[in-house]
């Protein structure tokens, strides 16, 4: 048990103990064959959430007509 | 500095003129780091690469400060530890935005109009970053790094990948995990991105243009290089 | 109009871009989405941390499960192992998986060679020092003919079905017509919970070693590893290659490997690693080839996101 910190890392180690303990085996979701841990499910659930999101919610400003601003090359580029 | 002045283009023995002038060729400063992008990349979508890229970042970062104090630091210290965590988010975040580009991607038709390579190198890339995964997963030094390396390695024995490749070989994971692996990945993203500044971000699909494109091709008409239209269609 | 030439006019129209642009600061970009990306790692580091289930030992695997270890020890004196019976890269004991006549595993080759009986049983027991009892035993399993040796191992497994665990570590097997084998499990019970058996399989070609492959070979022989696998969602049938130890995402990108494995054939063929391995390969390259595959690379033109995504280009288009 720390009973004082040794250095500063013991600080910051002891300050960052996990708020949520997730060492206890999974809950898991069964429909049919499939066998998910409700972990793994939350991940995929939010991919298709954050990819629906960013196909859906409106990219800021930038609603002008095109061919007002030239790029400094002649070719395409960006992304 | 170029000490051989001569115009550009002229024939040169000197493999160092020809790699530069090929370089400067394909990708010039302006469009190496544009400061412009089409008006159609206006969608969230298109954030995903540069995502997938900062997670790359840092997985490389953390995963150095790891191999500063070797494999088994982070089981006993708190800092160590919390590295480790930064560490195995990082590969969760990378795979999550990595794999939400791969979709955007796919829905965009990105490899049209000569972009394959582009495509080809993001799926190779994906493809690599699995066993890059699998081989730090077997060198936790943990009991999921022992039950990883038990079961996986029927699967690289069955195809006779396990011969050479041995995944209850810790200091062969971890040596591909650390150095080889990462090196491809980063070579293969870096192609990546390259290809992309060179050809640029794939343009809309047009349909309503498509007939009128067909009937030009048809004719054996004006090539990539005429004049399009830029603004709504005639 | 061929769908070739079609295709043909629709990727030349999609090569270069001549249309508007407008300011874009392309390293401000990368720099807020580096920020983004620290933030999340650090806010899951926060609030979750990251798993680390101590590894197994054989030392603790042979004082918990007595009973498991030495029946395991006696597999692997008679070759009848998961490892004893193996096939490449291992031992020429099987030939090992294969799709049709493309024997893979085989044709590989035995790259790591291991005899089970002398690696994980005799040359431990030869290492045990000041028990002369326990050399003679050894000597006379090893000079005895192959017929002894296989009835004394077939007898003891048979009286390891009625074994039980003692309080002190020891086991206790019905007496049987199995020669030296009592002495010498019994000796190599003693040294495995004592820890030596964990450093002698690490340690038997040179002192520096980083490769575990025996010592995680003869646990995976046994069921300490599984019966932990098992609380942790590990296990194949419980689609285990997605999942990490306790509560925490895994791989969810092994989605697909370990979707074969839960249906027939796989699920039921002796052949299943190899032959999700070659789906897997097939579907791989399929994934890396499709701008070239027609069909799978027009889907994208038939389904309407790109409208989505598209829409201020479609607007100001229209």
């Amino acid at each position: 048990m720390l009973l004082y910190p040794a250095s500063i890392w013991d600080l910051v180690s002891f300050g960052m103990a996990a708020i949520f303990n997730l060492n206890n085996p999974a809950h898991t979701v069964h429909w049919h064959f499939i066998s998910l841990s409700v972990a793994n499910v939350i991940v995929i659930v939010l991919m298709f959430a954050v990819f629906a999101a960013a196909i859906l919610i409106p990219f800021p400003g930038h609603r002008s007509t095109p061919a007002s601003v030239t790029p400094s090359s002649t070719s395409p580029g960006g992304d | 500095m170029s000490t051989t002045a001569r115009p550009p283009g002229e024939p040169t023995k000197s493999w160092t003129v020809r790699v530069r002038e090929r370089a400067v060729e394909a990708l010039p400063p302006d469009k190496l780091l544009p400061d412009g992008q089409p008006t159609y990349v206006a969608s969230w979508i298109y954030v995903f690469g540069v995502l997938s890229l900062a997670a790359l970042a840092v997985l490389i970062g953390s995963g150095v400060i790891l191999s500063l104090k070797g494999p088994a630091w982070w089981h006993f210290t708190g800092i160590g530890h919390f590295f480790n965590s930064i560490h195995m988010w990082a590969v969760e975040l990378f795979f999550f935005f990595m794999v939400i580009h791969l979709w955007g991607k796919y829905w965009m038709a990105a490899w049209r109009g000569g972009r394959a390579r582009v495509w080809m190198t993001g799926a190779v890339t994906f493809l690599i970053a699995i066993p890059c995964a699998l081989t730090g997963y077997v060198s936790q030094q943990n009991f999921d790094a022992q039950w990883i390396a038990t079961q996986a390695k029927d699967a690289m024995n069955a195809a006779g990948i396990g011969a050479f490749f041995n995944l209850t070989n810790f200091g062969q994971m971890y040596s591909y995990h650390v150095l080889l692996l990462p090196l491809a990945v980063v070579g293969l993203v870096v192609a990546h991105v390259l290809l992309v500044r060179k050809h640029g971000v794939v343009p809309p699909f047009e349909p309503h243009q498509d007939a009128t494109l067909v009937a030009v091709a048809a004719t054996g008409g004006a090539g990539p290089d005429a004049p399009e239209t830029t603004g709504p269609p005639a | 109009m061929s769908y070739r030439e079609r295709h043909r006019a629709q990727d030349d129209a999609a090569r270069v871009w001549r249309g508007g642009y407008r300011p874009y600061d392309l390293v401000k970009e990368a720099t807020i989405a580096l920020g983004v990306v620290i933030a999340l790692a650090l806010l899951f580091t926060i609030l979750f941390s990251s798993p680390d289930e101590k590894p197994s030992t054989i030392k603790q695997w042979s004082r918990h499960d007595p009973v498991d270890f030495v029946t395991t020890a006696a597999t692997e004196l008679d070759g009848t192992s998961g490892t004893g019976s193996y096939g490449p890269p291992y031992n020429h004991a099987s030939d090992g998986q294969h799709i049709a006549f493309v024997r893979l595993q085989k044709w590989a080759g035995v790259s790591h060679p291991i005899n089970t009986a002398t690696d994980f049983v005799l040359a431990p027991l030869r290492a045990v020092p000041g028990q002369p009892a326990l050399q003679q035993a050894v000597t006379t399993y090893e000079q005895a003919p192959a017929a002894a040796q296989s009835g004394w191992t077939t007898a003891f497994e048979k009286g390891l079905t009625k074994a039980k665990a003692n309080p002190d570590g020891s086991i206790t097997v019905p007496a049987g017509s199995d020669g030296p084998l009592p002495t010498m499990m019994t000796g190599l019970l003693s040294f495995a919970q004592s820890g030596g058996l964990d450093g002698a399989l690490l340690t038997s070609r040179q002192f520096f070693q980083t490769d575990y492959t025996k010592s995680l070979l003869l646990m995976a022989d046994g069921g300490l590893l599984d019966s932990r696998a098992q609380v942790d969602h590990l296990l194949g049938e419980q689609w285990g290659m997605m999942n990490e130890t306790g509560s925490y995402p895994g791989q969810v990108w092994l989605w697909l490997y370990t979707f074969w494995y839960q249906i027939k054939p796989f699920s039921t063929s002796n052949n299943a690693d190899i032959l999700v391995m070659g789906m897997m390969t097939l579907l791989s390259l399929a994934l890396v080839a499709i701008p070239f595959i027609p069909g799978v690379r027009d889907l994208p033109r038939r389904v309407p996101i790109y409208k989505l995504i598209w829409r201020e280009h479609y607007r100001g288009a229209g």
